[in-house]
């Protein structure tokens, strides 16, 4: 039978809470013994619960009393830890990509897809009514279904936020590699961006010691620190090389985001007109599905068959996609206090589908041994064989380090097949200490962690383990476009007309050619134009122009 | 509707500006979607002195924003009257963005300075216009940094009339944002429209954000931002067809201010 990784796991001093598929277990921290659990729900609670599907974002409040929960469903529920009874649902206007609790845990914030960070107190009732149903309709910008209160937006997915530690500010990072610090809760007023990613950014975090520092990472190779006040970059640490063999979970290539279904959409008409053109011909289609899109495997292959003159190698390109390995950081932590007092010791790291945990000293600091600065930074692994999902900091002492929790998607690598495979464990502890990991062995397991690899393993049919879909964002964040191609590049100006080729494009753009070489010979001979003639060649092209229309 | 009737091929040499009719192209383009796009990862990446090179080793930047500038008519309009401010349109269209950049180098290379002796003062005509393909609303900080900017227009943008496409004007909430990020305190906001109710979208989420007040045209006016309007009212595309057909042009102008933290 297969089992649900933890997905989350937020410790606390009484009870913890647990995250696995759609459930929710309160924990007892002492004794592990589950003190509620959603999988004990029954009738109308528990189809409820199932229809929302996997749980996507969540938190905890500070004192653990509140749990916030959104689904697929876009349903937002406030759950009471005692009972884990549904305080409250509301509609959010667009799926969420993470919500948050204020430190007071009276206000929940959430980042959507749309890319709008919204505001929600904690028990709804006091906000005004849904602006859907206001008189001026026609001024709405966003859909509101729960009337929450807009912070601020980006035009892109946001992948993650949040609040600085006086909780002045708030801290945005989206898909398209912005990085936005706007005042809190007045988010119309931006502070600064920090500018400077060159792929998406998928995890933040302001260390505790260093609040005024900001480490963020995604797909680029490094990880970067910034004064997030300023927007400037202080440093850069490269983790790419070191990170990349322990990623174990490899996407089809090319395989867009879900913003990209339109495609370039505001590509001249022309390039449009073109490709519906070249349909049929058998051999410039095989060059399409090379340079645009990967179809799904299926239809490839449907059209292969079509196609008698597609060159062998060609369709076993086609019928297994290449697999790319891509970099997505999922979460940044920092730990111990440098020698100095000032700022923390150590960074550790986690990236989407990588099987290990990394770390690496805090930039700034040096390392004791050889002196040097942290542009070598040496990048220490801990591999736990399984892809790692999360990981928790449960405690950071100065003598004994910091003890990590990583959640691991244990039924990684079953799913194929081999029933009796012996039982992967959801969770390791890791000590990491003076720069050395180490994984702490079965015997030393506290009672909640025995439970948490045991009692607290819930079963998972494959549909709700598909359903999980735990590496999305590894095909999602990354931008479908061709690097190569740049559509204002256009370098053949030069030669292009004497090219037969290039009067297969078309009148419109010999047209161009030929105006720019004029203009281009013009200058050679450095003749000039009286800025009368110019004016009249400017109506002249006026008067064309009316006509056309 | 008349039958397009097709001129002969003038001689190439004599018509070194580039034909608006080699660069036709839809009139909209899907600001939410990734495109084939190059952009500078921050203001500081970019080297303005290839858009500028007779302002090179100045450390201008550009002061005016033209966004979805079209076919260019407001920055050619504006080129002379301000030689010695930096004009940057954006456009997501290629086809036409590259239509303004050949219209760009053909107008620098063939327009004679006004004044004979004009080398001592000013950098030459048009010499301090240029044009981006950028998709603004997703790209606007990449270009500009924090309160460099002193004027922005918004001229006839696309009105998306459909209440569902409403999300992808070019006037939003939270886009408003990213505008007062790069205009100065004391800066203009122009828009200017012939669709009524795209007017006072606008005008609403100007009004109702927190970083703008509305100016009046008189105000202006007295402040010496006379030719600015003629220009905004009269110089582009969009504007001149709007005349042609006797349509109404629906102004609104609001100054970047300052607020205080709650």
């Amino acid at each position: 039978m297969s089992k649900f990784p933890h997905t989350r796991f937020f410790p606390g001093r009484s009870k913890a809470v647990v995250i696995s598929g759609p459930e929710i277990q309160v924990v007892n921290s002492q004794t592990g013994s589950i003190l509620c659990s959603t999988a004990n729900l029954e009738g109308d609670l528990r189809e409820s619960l199932l229809k929302s599907g996997p749980i996507r974002c969540v938190d905890v409040d500070n004192g653990l009393r509140h749990v916030v929960t959104v689904g697929d469903d876009k349903k937002m529920k406030v759950w009471d830890t005692e009972s884990l009874k549904v305080l409250s649902e509301r509609e959010l206007p667009k799926k969420p990509t993470e919500v948050r609790f204020t430190k007071d845990g009276q206000t929940i914030l959430t980042a959507d897809k749309f890319g709008d960070i919204f505001s929600y107190p904690l028990h709804p009732g006091s906000e005004t009514a849904p602006t859907q149903s206001s008189n001026r309709p026609k001024f709405v910008s966003h859909d509101n279904p729960s009337g929450g209160k807009l912070i601020l937006g980006h035009t892109s997915l946001l992948t993650t936020f949040l609040l600085t530690k006086d909780e002045k500010y708030i801290v945005t990072a989206d898909r398209d590699e912005h990085i936005r610090v706007s005042w809190y809760p007045q988010g119309y007023n931006i502070e600064s961006y920090c500018l400077g990613h060159e792929k998406f950014v998928s995890a933040l975090h302001i260390p505790t010691k260093s609040p005024s520092k900001l480490i963020s990472g995604g797909g680029d190779p490094s990880l970067k620190l910034w004064d997030w006040y300023e927007g400037r970059l202080q440093t850069e640490i490269r983790i790419l090389e070191r990170v990349e063999p322990y990623i174990k979970i490899k996407v089809p290539q090319g395989k867009g985001g879900r913003w990209d279904e339109d495609g370039d959409d505001g590509e001249e008409g022309g390039q449009r007109g073109r490709r519906r053109g070249r349909k049929g011909k058998g051999k410039s289609k095989a060059d399409g599905n090379q340079s645009e899109t990967p179809q799904p495997e299926g239809i490839t292959e449907d059209m292969d068959v079509q196609m008698g003159d597609v060159n062998e190698e060609q369709k076993r390109a086609d019928q297994e996609p290449e697999l790319e390995t891509i970099l997505a950081i999922r979460r940044i932590a920092t730990v111990g206090s440098s020698n100095s007092g000032e700022g923390p010791q150590d960074l550790v790291f986690s990236a989407i589908g990588a099987t290990a945990l990394f770390s690496c000293p805090y930039p700034g600091t040096t390392t004791p041994d050889t002196g040097q600065e942290t542009a070598d930074t040496i990048i220490v692994v801990c591999d736990l064989g399984h892809p790692v999902l999360d990981f928790v900091v449960i405690e950071d002492h100065e003598e004994a380090g910091a003890l990590f929790w990583v959640l691991l998607d244990g039924e990684w690598g079953i799913r194929a097949g081999a029933d009796g495979a012996p039982p992967t464990k959801m969770v390791r502890a890791v000590r990491y200490r003076n720069g050395e990991f180490i994984v702490l062995d079965e015997g030393s397991e506290s009672p909640l962690l025995s439970s948490l690899n045991s009692t607290a393993v819930l079963s998972a049919t494959p549909a709700q383990l598909s359903s999980l879909d735990l590496y999305a964002a590894l095909s999602s964040l990354p931008k479908n476009t061709h690097a190569d191609h740049d559509p204002m590049d256009r370098s053949e100006t030069g030669s292009a007309l004497g090219d037969s080729s290039s009067t297969k494009l078309g009148g419109k753009h010999m047209g161009k050619l030929k105006t720019r070489m004029a203009l281009a010979a013009a200058m050679s001979e450095s003749k000039q134009l009286k800025p009368a003639e110019q004016m009249e060649e400017d109506q002249r092209d006026g008067k064309k122009l009316k006509q056309g229309e | 509707m008349a039958k397009r009737k097709r001129q002969p091929d003038s001689d190439p040499v004599k018509s070194l500006l580039p034909q608006k009719r080699h660069y036709r192209q839809r009139a909209h383009a899907n600001p939410f979607s990734d495109h084939n796009l190059d952009y500078p990862a921050s203001p500081d990446a970019i080297d303005w002195s290839t858009h500028y090179p007779a302002f090179a080793g100045t450390g201008k930047t550009p002061e005016f924003a033209d966004v979805g500038c079209g076919f260019g008519g407001l920055l050619i309009a504006l080129a002379p009257l301000f030689p010695d401010t930096l004009m940057l349109g954006m456009e997501i269209r290629v086809q036409v963005s590259q239509y303004v950049q050949d219209r760009i180098a053909a107008l620098r290379a063939t327009t004679k300075p006004e004044t004979p002796d004009a080398e001592t003062s000013s950098p030459g005509p048009y010499q301090n216009v240029s044009i981006v393909r950028a998709n603004a609303m997703k790209f606007f900080p990449n270009y500009f940094r924090k309160h460099s900017l002193s004027a922005i227009f918004f001229l006839f943008p696309d009105p998306h009339f459909k209440q569902r496409k409403h999300k992808a004007r070019i006037i939003s909430p939270t886009l408003l944002a990213e505008y007062a990020y790069a205009l100065r305190p004391g800066g203009i906001v122009y828009t200017i429209t012939d669709v009524l109710d795209l007017h006072e979208w606008m005008k609403t989420h100007l009004e109702n954000f927190p970083l703008f007040e509305p100016v009046d045209e008189e105000t202006l006016r007295s402040e010496g931002k006379g030719p600015i309007l003629d220009a905004v009212r009269q110089s582009t595309e969009e504007g001149k067809k709007v005349e042609r057909n006797n349509g109404d042009k629906w102004l609104a102008c609001f100054r970047r201010i300052e607020v205080k933290r709650e």
